[in-house]
């Protein structure tokens, strides 16, 4: 395991057990080990959309109780061996879901309005699994009727975003939904690559930040994401992810993986 | 004499010719053959083409919730999926197969096909196998279902099946696939012994026409070439 800062470490106060965690595809991994490490357990955790390392970190680690995502893969690399494997085994239960159907929710969370119309759906078996979600008359046109969906506020999303100022805004890649996470969630715990004393100009186009307001943690952790990719700042570690899914065969087998699992140190570095 | 051509290659010029001319084409992140059909597409000329997916246009949107916005808005009008199990009803399952409850086997997820189905334009579902294990006669699960229902709104529908074998044509009146031509080399029977569900003839069943010279050209040229960069 990596050296978590004093900051992380108290940051995650906010997550307690049966809490709804939030987490994007380009999950801030160094924060999820700083959440095992803290013995945190009982996680219902949200996969916006999908769900992949970051929620198998967590599910290696036995922290998750519950998983609502659109989806079970590791972009380029399968579904996520540790989760299926506990899912299978009844030991993590799955909320269906869809990836859109998620947005929306978090959409409608991040609005401060309390349920959202929901294209599609009719007729598919998710409608059977997801009891919270209605049909009711279109309130507009008479003879439809519409899906709806509670709005998603969850208690504590964790981000990763690539630098943040002095006031806490923090810069993230426009690929990912971390934007929206953040205007979502009731608590955000943010790492960023770096934090930098100049006022954020010159936000690349792929980029947006998060403003201050949405923050309510902050760390630094370099190479935070690793070994997944960080838009805009690194790409992702192909070896290290296919380790990881090699030493996936069962729970003790991953448990040895993990004690070893840090980033590798940067060229040039020394100690 | 004609020229010859792998199942791969039948299918990804079969994906092509599901383009029309000005439609707004979609393409899922992880869909080879799709992303190699719509290439193939727009190298043909057909006017007035616009792609959104992965390797086929830069991304000008930002993250998943606003691509899944411009579907939901009408601005897709074609979209490719694949399936784990396809049925006659043309209900899809990207999810389950055995009892959803024990499943024998699990694939990823929904994504987003219980909202996406509904709301492009059109839907072209393909397969690069053709078993009567895939092309059942009903789904073990519903991830999105071909029909509506009479008082949910849908935009739009599932339009075609392509397999190695066979093109069916989704018949909206009746809710089925049926079968609009086989594959040079293949017959009703022969397509049958490989299908889950009783094949209903469309009208003008005929066979399928062969990769012509230019499309088998383009696609072991150019398309192979920016393919390469895409999935290495």
């Amino acid at each position: 395991m990596p050296q978590f800062s004093p900051q992380l470490l108290q940051s995650l106060d906010a997550v307690r057990a049966g809490a709804t965690l939030a987490v994007g595809k380009a999950a801030p991994v160094h924060a999820l080990l700083a959440l095992l490490s803290a013995g945190r357990r009982g996680i219902h955790l949200v996969g916006v959309p999908t769900s992949g390392f970051g929620p198998d970190l967590l599910a290696a680690g036995g922290a998750l109780d519950r998983i609502e995502t659109g989806a079970l893969i590791i972009a380029g690399h399968g579904m996520p061996p540790n989760l299926l494997r506990r899912i299978e085994a009844g030991e993590i239960a799955q909320i269906e879901s869809s990836c859109p159907l998620i947005e929306l929710q978090l959409v409608a969370g991040a609005s401060g309005i309390d349920f959202v119309h929901v294209p599609g759906l009719a007729g598919s078996d998710l409608l059977k699994r997801r009891p919270d979600i209605r049909s009711i008359p279109h309130p507009y046109e008479t003879g439809t009727d519409v899906f709806v969906a509670p709005a998603m506020r969850p208690d504590v999303a964790m981000i990763h975003g690539l630098r943040a100022d002095r006031d806490g805004n923090v810069v993230v890649s426009i690929q990912n939904e971390e934007r929206l996470l953040a205007r979502a969630a009731r608590h955000v715990i943010a790492t960023v690559e770096e934090v930098v004393d100049e006022p954020l100009t010159g936000i690349a186009d792929d980029q947006e930040v998060i403003p201050a307001m949405c923050i309510d943690a902050l760390a630094v952790a370099r190479l935070g994401a690793w070994p997944l990719a960080l838009p805009g700042a690194y790409g992702e570690d192909r070896p290290a992810i296919g380790a990881w899914l090699a030493a996936s065969t069962d729970d003790a087998s991953i448990a040895r993986h993990m004690t070893g699992l840090r980033p590798p140190r940067p060229e040039g570095a020394h100690g | 004499m004609a020229e010859t051509y792998s199942p791969e290659e039948m299918l990804t010029v079969l994906c092509a010719r599901q383009v029309r001319p000005n439609d707004r084409v979609g393409v899922g992140v992880a869909s080879p053959i799709a992303t190699a059909g719509a290439m193939l597409a727009g190298l043909m000329g057909i006017p007035g083409v616009r792609f959104a997916g992965h390797g086929l246009a830069k991304a000008y949107f930002r993250g998943s919730h606003e691509a899944s916005g411009f579907a939901q808005a009408g601005r897709m009008d074609v979209f490719f999926l694949s399936a784990a199990q396809i049925d006659a009803r043309a209900n899809i399952n990207l999810q389950y197969v055995g009892d959803p409850e024990r499943p024998k086997k699990r694939f990823p997820g929904a994504f987003a096909a219980p909202i996406y189905y509904y709301v492009m334009g059109r839907t072209v579902l393909f397969r690069e196998r053709h078993d009567p294990r895939i092309l059942v006669d009903k789904v073990d699960y519903v991830t999105a279902a071909g029909h509506g229902t009479p008082r949910h709104a849908r935009r739009g529908w599932p339009s075609r099946l392509l397999t190695p074998l066979c093109v069916f044509s989704f018949n909206r009146e009746k809710g089925l696939l049926e079968l609009e031509s086989v594959h040079p080399g293949q017959t009703v029977e022969s397509v049958q012994a490989q299908t889950g569900f009783p094949l209903i003839p469309a009208e003008g069943f005929h066979e399928t026409a062969a990769p012509t010279a230019r499309e088998l050209d383009l696609l072991r040229g150019p398309v192979s070439e920016r393919m390469k960069a895409i999935f290495p």
